[in-house]
This record gives C-alpha cells, structure tokens and sequence, in this order.
C-alpha cells in the first residue's frame, strides 16, 4: 500500500501524457468544428522546406490544438474554471443576470471609419429612395445595449446612441425609428434571445409596432398580431457557441398569419407558401427556422390588395419582422444586399416600392465591409 | 518548444519519457544522456531548426575550450589555460553580443542567455580546478542543450551536475516527486501566470486616455504576479523534469515576495543567475574583501551587468541600478534598521521597491512609464477609477487572492502538514494534485491561445 501510494503520483502523469497521446493518434481527424463553426486544421503538408523555415511546425501546432480529442469537453472545463475565479465573462461574452449571455461590444471592436461610410452611403440612398417612397430606417440596437441592465456589475458595453446621433445627423426628419428607446422600456420582456444575439419574434413584434406608428397606422393593427406560437424550447444560439457551456435554453415563438402567402426565393429559385422552414427546427442553427435563414430576394405576395409594395433591405434581425409585415402590403421584396451583387438604387428602380424599410441591427450595421459598395 | 503547450505535454514529453527508459544504462548513462541530448536538439530546432547549428557550434566549441584548459592545468601551463578559458568567455560573449545586444534584427535565440552563462561556467571551473573537463562529448552535449533547462534556466554549474551526469539513479519517490513539481510548475504558468499576465495587457492596450489610477496601479501589480508564476513556474517545471530523468539542480526561487528587504529579495529571486554573478563576477573582483569604495564598484557592476543580462534596452539597465541603489542603502546601515522595525513595515518596504521595479521593468519604451507614473500618482487622465476598471478589478478578485497566497509559503505548509501525518496519504494528495492541476491546465491550453513565455527574450 505504501507502495502504490508512492507511485501513484508517477503513475498517473504519465497515464495522462500517454493517453492523451494515443487518443489524439488513434482518433479520426475532423475537418468542421460545428460548436465553433469553423474548419480545423489537417494534418500539414511535410516537406523539407517546410520544416526549415518552420511552417510545419506551427501548423503542426494548430493541428494539435484543432484536433485535441474531446476539444468541446475541454472549452467547457476552462469556461468554468474561469467562473469559479470569479470571471463574469468568457471569449467575449459576458454572463448576465437572468441566464442572458451578452456579446461584449467594445470601442475597438467597431472600425470608426466603415461605420462612417455606411452611414454616408445609407443617408444617400435614403435621399434617393424618397423621391418616390415613403422610407424609414429602423436599426436595431445590441442585445447588451438594450440590456444594460442585465450586464455584471460594471461592465460596460459599447455606447450605440454615439451611432443613433451620427446616423440622425444624415437622415431627413421622421426617418430614423427610436427603436433603442422602445425595446429598452420593454426589457424584461424576453425580447431578445439569452443565447443568441437575436431579437425574438417578440421583440421584432414592437419594432413592428414601432414601424405603424411611424408610418402613421392604427395601433389596433399591430395589437392584433401579439398572438404568437411556440415552436421550439431548447434553442442554443450564436452567443451560446461562443461559451459553449451550460446555458439556459431559448424558446423560439412565430407568427402565423391567417391568410396564406406566396414566397418566391431568389427570383425563382422555389416557391412556397409558408415563412417559416420547420426542418431548421431540428438542427443547431434554429434561427433559420424563418426563410431558412438569410436569402439574397424573397418576393411575397397575397397579403392585401392595396397596391402598396414594401421593400425591405435588411440584415438577419429582419428574418422574425417580415411575417409581420408581409400581411399588410400586396407585396414585399427582401433584399440581403449581402448576398447581392447588384446596388439598392438599381433594385429600388426595379421594383418601384410605395414604401421602403431599412432595418439592420446597429453593430452589425457598423461592422458591415460591403454596404458602401451596394448603393 | 515551451513546456506548456499540448506539443510538450502530449507529444515530446511521452516519446523521450519512453525512449529515455528504455535506453540502456550502461556505458555510465551514455546512451541515456545521448537519449536527452538528441532530444534536446529537437526541442530547441522546433522553433528555429537553423539555430541548431549555433547550438552543436557552442557544444563543440567549448568541449574544446574547456578540454584544452583542462589540459593545460594538468601540466600546470596557468597562461595557456588562461587564454583558453579567455577564448571561451570571447566566443560566448561574442554569441550573446551579436544575437542580443548588436540589434542586427535576428531572432534571438532561444536559451541563449541561459546556456552561454552555462557553458562559461564550464570553461572557468575547469580553470579554478573546481571541476573536471568532460571527456564525452555526449555528455557534454547533454549538459549544454539539456532541454528542462534551456529556455529558462536556472543556470546550472557544471559542476553541480557532472558526477550525475555518469552516476544517477531513478526511484519511486524522485518520479513522483518530480512529476508533481512538474505539475506545479505548470498550473502556476498556465492558470496563474497567464491570467495574471491577460489583465496586464488589458491594462497596457487600454488607450492612455482610459487609464485610472485603480488599473495603472492593479495592472503593475498583476505584472509583478504574472512575471514571478511565470518564471518560478519555469523553474519548477524544469527541476520536475530533471528530478524525473534522475537530476537534482539547484532551486531558482524561493518565495521572494515574502522578503522583509532588498538584500534578502535577491536571495530569494532568480537564485541560480545570482549565484552565478557572484562566483564569477563579484568574487574575482574582490567581493567585499578590499574595502568599502571596492566593495561597493564591485556591487555596482555586478548590478549593471544583471541589468543588461535582461536585455539591451537602457530600462532593464536602469532597473538594475535601482536595486543597485536599495542593495548599497540596506548595506550601508538600512539593514539593520529593517531588522529592529516590525516585520510588517519591512515587508511592505521590501514590496514597494520591488513592485517600484516591475514597473520599471514593464517596459521598453519610457512614454509607457511616464503615463503609468501619471496614472498612479493620481493624474489620470481617466481620473481615479472607472467602470472598466472596476470591472476588471471585482473579476478579478479571486484570482488576486489565489495569487497572493499562492506567493507565499502557505500552500507548501499546509501541503507539508497534511502529507507528514501519513505516507498513504501523501501519495494519494499529490495523486489527485497532479491529476487536477493538469487536467485544468490542459484545458486552458487547449482554448487559449494566449500563451508566451516572458523570459523568452532574454
């Protein structure tokens, strides 16, 4: 027994570094990391050359990091050892209260000079499109913003009203939704996700009430559409794979309007008659449950006959307002100028809208390289 | 290649583990210490395989060196000894000003520092008689290249290690002993050190126009922590690992952060580079033997020179001459007063300057310094505090306490108390230490990549 006990120590480090070893030999090398979406690293290319100068070598590292067995297990562990030494956040998020994890936005994340240009370009483009549409512009704010206080005790995040006056100060008067100053008076109310740095249907439900308002419509409209269905508990989002450990689940609701609606994708690619793409359900990225997640055009049809056409251009926040909207006009064009290579103007030309709506969430808004280039 | 990097731990690490063990022990260990030597090449060529040339030139050119000395003293030829324990001295100097000092914009070599220091020992030992050459150049290339010690130290004598470098044995308890001050070494790196180190760069990469007197003063304060775990860290893992493959070496650090003075810090701090400037600088100076303006030359270029190891910059030379100044102080009379004043205000005496001295050594670049001083004497341009930086204060907290006891003797103590009361015990404790500082410590190398080593460039 003393023995044993002398060569326990011994015993189990070398255990360990030889497990470790012969697991990570032995174990089939994985190309795509699903928790962090992303690729992994292979085995690197060995040449003699390679070796010399050293490349081998680094990639040689990252491929042992990449491919270190049960490398999610092992994110976990150090997430919550960090918690035990009191860390209120982790690989950029920060633990809120209420189980809301919270993307920690900071003045060097936003590029200054990108968001200037994107708020030239969008002040010329909202120039542009009132010449012959009722336009508005609806940005909507951060998870972490809008609650502020759900952040730990001093924590701060990126002060989006500074954008709110830049952008202001290029758009005409009645342009511009106060969308920040509608979702933080209801920020108790579940309307953004605590994993995923989405606003829920619920949330995108007052910035359709806010659009009415702006747009001058009866308040009884949007009461009207508050009634909404549950079709998922155990979402996971974004937000939550960036900490990957035990997190609170989200429930995803939807709206479903009476009448059915016609929803051309991508100027003919397929056509339904349904908003919402249940089979996302089943997998990780459940947001995509609406329009399977961003597509270039979606053209909807069928809501109402009053010749009132919307068009929209957006970002992914806009994916849970649509169905909201779609009912109100005879048709509703989508654009994720992401996914396009043709400029605003030119659609706007095309399909002559009555009314145009901007909607995006701020930081993405801020961090967007190619909007400029889509006017 | 660093210790703490998965490359280490669950590649190298477990094929010399097997291969050292399973090499014969014949031939007085030559196959064994042929085993570490190869290894050690690999080690070192990892990051930079050209410079394994200026590693097999150093081994030879100071086999020769300290075998011609050797030669010459047998046949009591003092000069022809001298010039080549000269030529020895020349050639590594020589190393150490064109990789470190010149500026000529190379890498710097890994170790070099380290093993230059070593290798002059080697030659001036023989010299003295203290040691005897080293036949096999195995041997030799083993105790050069020996990878626990290459990158950081501690420095080892020649003649600290020469007889175990033929005659060792390995045990139960010298595994277990030093797998689990491996271990240590690694969790004070890995979990500690860096922790301490990510809040420092926080504080540093906050724009000058951000910076509180809270962060300037918490952010010197976790550079002082990062960089004591950090290279205590070091040294533990590298006298685990000797004591693994059957070496014992002498110990580096021993909790300087509880020193009462100056004088008793740098017995505490970085013991084996100091141990080296005594032998080999301020003893043949004279030391203290020739009088008080003597004495006090010798101090001050013994300093200067523990400056200027630490790099080329003018503030580690200023630093150096900063304990120059407390060390002369303390022995001009302040000593004694430290010894009758309570031990607490002693203590904080001997912190201030030492933390007076990080933030000394931060930085190369003195705008650096100037800002932080402004900061910490209150005229941030932040003001006092701020929610940013009380934020990374209250986070931290815990860690803050972790590594303040985690300096001290405490943790060693209770260790010690627990394991003395029975032996199973013991072996059980260090059991599960073992297994859970380096489970955590592996998973914090697999997330992060936040991972440098600081006494990398020296």
């Amino acid at each position: 027994m003393k023995r044993l006990s002398r060569v326990l120590p011994a015993a189990v480090f070398f255990l360990m570094v030889i497990a470790g070893m012969a697991a990570g030999i032995l174990q089939k090398d994985k190309t795509y990391s699903s928790a962090e979406n992303r690729t992994l690293q292979l085995f690197p290319k060995f040449t003699v050359k390679r070796v010399l100068n050293g490349k081998f070598q680094k990639k040689y590292e990252t491929y042992l990091s990449d491919q270190f067995p049960l490398r999610d297990s092992w994110v976990k562990l150090q997430t919550a050892t960090e918690r035990v030494f009191g860390k209120t956040e982790s690989n950029g998020v920060y633990f809120g209260k209420d189980g809301y994890l919270l993307e920690k936005y900071t003045e060097e994340d936003i590029d200054n000079k990108i968001a200037d240009k994107n708020i030239k370009v969008l002040g010329k483009f909202v120039k542009e499109a009132s010449k012959v549409s009722d336009v508005k512009v609806m940005m909507v704010p951060s998870k972490t913003f809008t609650l502020g206080n759900y952040l730990p005790a001093f924590a701060e995040t990126y002060n989006e009203n500074i954008f709110y006056n830049k952008l202001g100060k290029k758009l005409p008067e009645n342009v511009l939704i106060d969308i920040y100053g509608i979702l933080s008076q209801h920020a108790d109310e579940n309307i953004f996700y605590r994993t995923d740095h989405h606003w829920t249907t619920q949330g995108a439900w007052y910035g359709y009430s806010a659009y009415n308002a702006a747009c001058g419509i009866d308040g009884g409209v949007a009461e009207a559409k508050k009634e909404l269905k549950k079709v998922s508990d155990d979402f996971l989002g974004t937000t939550f794979s960036k900490i990957n450990m035990y997190s609170q689940k989200d429930e995803i609701s939807i709206y479903e309007p009476e009448n059915k609606m016609e929803v051309v994708y991508n100027m003919g690619e397929k056509t339904e008659n349904t908003f919402y793409q249940t089979k996302f359900l089943k997998k990780k990225d459940k947001y995509s449950v609406f329009f399977g997640g961003n597509q270039a055009v979606l053209e909807i049809t069928g809501g109402v006959k009053n010749n009132k056409t919307l068009f929209v251009v957006k970002d992914s926040f806009a994916n849970c307002i649509i169905p909201f909207l779609a009912e109100d006009y005879e048709k509703v064009v989508v654009a994720d100028m992401r996914h396009l290579n043709v400029g605003m103007t030119m659609l706007l030309r095309n399909y002559k809208p009555t009314d145009v709506l901007v909607l995006y969430n701020t930081i993405q808004f801020m961090q967007d390289r190619e909007f400029a280039l889509k006017l | 290649m660093v210790f703490s990097s998965l490359l280490f731990l669950f590649r190298f690490l477990p094929c010399v583990l097997v291969i050292y063990f399973i090499a014969p022990g014949c031939f007085k260990n030559t196959w064994k210490n042929l085993v570490l030597f190869l290894a050690s090449l690999v080690f070192y060529a990892w990051g930079e395989p050209v410079y394994i040339v200026l590693m097999l030139f150093s081994t030879v050119v100071d086999y020769i060196n300290g075998g011609l000395a050797g030669y010459f003293i047998n046949r009591n030829k003092k000069n022809a000894a001298k010039f080549f324990v000269f030529l020895s001295v020349f050639i590594n100097l020589s190393l150490l000003g064109v990789f470190k000092y010149a500026g000529t914009g190379l890498a710097l070599p890994i170790g070099i520092s380290f093993y230059t220091f070593q290798t002059m020992s080697y030659t001036i030992d023989i010299y003295r008689g203290e040691a005897k050459p080293e036949k096999n150049i195995i041997n030799f290339g083993a105790y050069v290249a020996m990878f626990p010690q290459l990158i950081a130290g501690p420095v080892v004598r020649f003649k600290d290690i020469s007889v175990l470098l033929r005659e060792r044995s390995t045990s139960l308890d010298k595994l277990s002993y030093g797998v689990t001050r491996f271990t240590t070494g690694l969790g004070k790196k890995v979990i500690l050190a860096n922790q301490a180190g990510e809040i420092f760069k926080t504080v540093t990469a906050s724009q000058a126009g951000n910076l509180t007197t809270l962060s300037a003063w918490f952010g010197i304060l976790m550079f002082s922590f990062q960089i004591y775990f950090d290279f205590s860290g070091y040294s533990d893992m590298a006298i685990g690992l000797m004591a693994i493959f059957g070496f014992r070496i002498p110990e580096n650090f021993n909790y300087p952060y509880m020193s009462k003075s100056i004088t008793e810090f740098w017995r505490r701090w970085h013991i084996s580079l100091g141990t080296w400037f005594k032998e080999y600088v301020y003893i043949p100076l004279g030391g203290s033997r020739r009088g008080m303006a003597r004495t006090f030359l010798n101090i001050f270029i013994v300093w200067f020179l523990t400056g200027l190891w630490h790099g080329a910059s003018l503030n580690f030379i200023a630093w150096g001459m900063y304990f120059c100044f407390f060390l002369l102080i303390e022995k001009l009379g302040f000593l004694k007063i430290l010894g009758r004043i309570p031990a607490v205000l002693s203590h904080i005496y001997a912190m201030i300057v030492v933390y007076g001295g990080w933030l000394l050594f931060a930085w190369e670049d003195i705008t650096q310094h100037r800002v932080f001083l402004k900061a910490m004497a209150g005229m941030a341009e932040a003001g006092l505090s701020s929610n940013a930086a009380m934020y990374l204060f209250v986070s931290n907290v815990v860690l803050l306490i972790v590594l303040i006891i985690g300096s001290t003797d405490i943790p060693a103590r209770a260790g010690a108390w627990i394991c003395n009361k029975n032996e199973i015990c013991k072996g059980l404790l260090q059991a599960v230490f073992v297994a859970v500082v380096f489970i955590i410590s592996v998973s914090y190398l697999v997330n992060g990549t936040y991972n440098p080593f600081l006494y990398f460039r020296f």
